[in-house]
């Protein structure tokens, strides 16, 4: 039985397995998000016991379960930070973040998932600059596409755009590799 | 005004959507809107596989030490307690796709009950008629998995209509089931959060639409189970949807 069917059938150990492949992922983006290690365990947490109550919410036939659940631990993080005014959002400098995103950190390259993650930081690193800072922005930084505009110094609308247009790139050039 | 965006305008929110990342005052509208609209629903899933590889990219942090055995612990905390009988309710089920012609009078009545259009000029388009109560406004929305839009309002007659999109068909042997709540219902777990059933339901190409007598009077908040087929006297699981 796949892991998340006998998630469906209420089996603990498959939600240890979840974890133990999973939960360098989740943790990582949580860290991201929220930057706080005790409120990015509380996202994690939150992550694979919103996965326990309500199996059903994974569709493999959308994509594979690490994604579905740093999604999970995205919105949970933003959704967090937006909660706790007294958190106070990190704002790194763009170039950090985007600086970030391509380097790899050959220490965490040992938790997994490696050949995927290198997959997409190259098709991360040919988007155009502007492609690239909206989504690093957007997606890993928990902003908004309104934050991303005023971060950029772009309109709304350019904001918009650029995601919308390095999603797609990025798609086609993932489509090409695979 | 928020009905009175253009589709170009909310087209234009489909990525930042897929993103996460619009802003919460305009999230509703949105999702709305992405729901309702085909041209939408295609860009979204065209670019949905290109956010999923993106959660790739993340560096991996190892976890805490004692992570598992925390979660574990709140596992076992939360295993189910047994159930309360009262007697079972009637079954309701329709789908976009099968019941269209019943539907076009439940439709009516909720299209008029939420004011939102003259339901007789609408009733010759069952498109139109599933447009208009997408859009129609809801009593409750309910909240689960990011990509299911589901609402409940009431019907003109006093009863109260559920419409959800994006629900996943659930195993052979089990069915989803709507409960409206009335009481105390900060915790809907607790007693004091009254859970009435308002019939059971299939979901056919990610569409349910579901009619029932039940009155929202009263009403606090609206969830979706997943029961043992032809429902449960209470709910034995988790909520998969939940109104605020």
């Amino acid at each position: 039985m796949t892991l998340a069917g006998r998630l469906v059938a209420r089996d603990e150990d498959a939600l240890r397995e979840v974890m133990e492949t999973y939960g360098g992922m989740v943790f990582g983006m949580a860290k991201r998000i929220v930057n706080d290690p005790n409120l990015a365990e509380e996202v994690a947490q939150d992550t694979f016991l919103s996965l326990w109550r309500r199996p059903e919410a994974f569709d493999s036939r959308r994509g594979g379960m690490g994604s579905f659940l740093v999604g999970v631990a995205r919105n949970k993080g933003v959704d967090l930070v937006r909660r706790e005014e007294s958190v106070r959002r990190r704002r790194d400098s763009i170039a950090a973040e985007v600086e970030a995103m391509s380097a790899i950190d050959p220490a965490a390259d040992r938790l997994g998932a490696v050949d995927d993650r290198e997959q997409v930081k190259d098709a991360l690193a040919q988007l155009s600059d502007m492609q690239r800072e909206a989504l690093v922005l957007a997606y890993f930084g928990g902003r908004t596409y309104r934050e991303v505009a005023v971060e950029l110094g772009v309109p709304e609308g350019t904001a918009k755009t650029r995601l919308r247009d390095g999603l797609l790139r990025l798609r086609q050039l993932l489509a090409s590799e695979a | 005004m928020s009905v009175d965006r253009s589709h170009e305008e909310l087209k234009a929110l489909v990525a930042p959507y897929a993103v996460g990342a619009v802003p919460p005052d305009e999230m509703d509208v949105t999702r709305a809107h992405i729901m309702s609209c085909e041209e939408c629903t295609a860009e979204l899933e065209s670019i949905q596989s290109a956010v999923g590889d993106l959660a790739f990219a993340v560096e991996p942090v190892p976890l805490p030490p004692g992570f598992a055995e925390r979660v574990m612990a709140q596992v076992a905390a939360e295993r189910p307690a047994e159930v309360v009988g009262i007697r079972s309710q009637r079954r309701f089920s329709f789908s976009l796709g099968s019941a269209l012609a019943a539907a076009a009078l439940l439709l009516a009545t909720a299209v008029m009950a939420a004011g939102f259009v003259d339901a007789r000029s609408d009733l010759a388009s069952s498109k139109r008629i599933s447009s208009a109560l997408w859009q129609a406004k809801a009593d409750f929305t309910l909240e689960g998995d990011g990509r299911v839009y589901s609402k409940v309002l009431a019907a003109s007659d006093g009863g109260a209509i559920f419409v959800s999109r994006g629900l996943d068909a659930v195993d052979e042997g089990r069915d989803y089931q709507l409960w409206l709540m009335r009481g105390t219902c900060a915790d809907v777990a607790a007693p004091a959060c009254r859970k009435i059933s308002a019939g059971t339901f299939e979901v056919r190409d990610g569409v349910a639409i579901v009619r029932s007598e039940k009155s929202l009077e009263g009403v606090k908040r609206a969830a979706v189970t997943v029961e043992p087929e032809g429902g449960s006297p209470q709910p034995t699981t988790n909520p998969v949807l939940l109104s605020a």
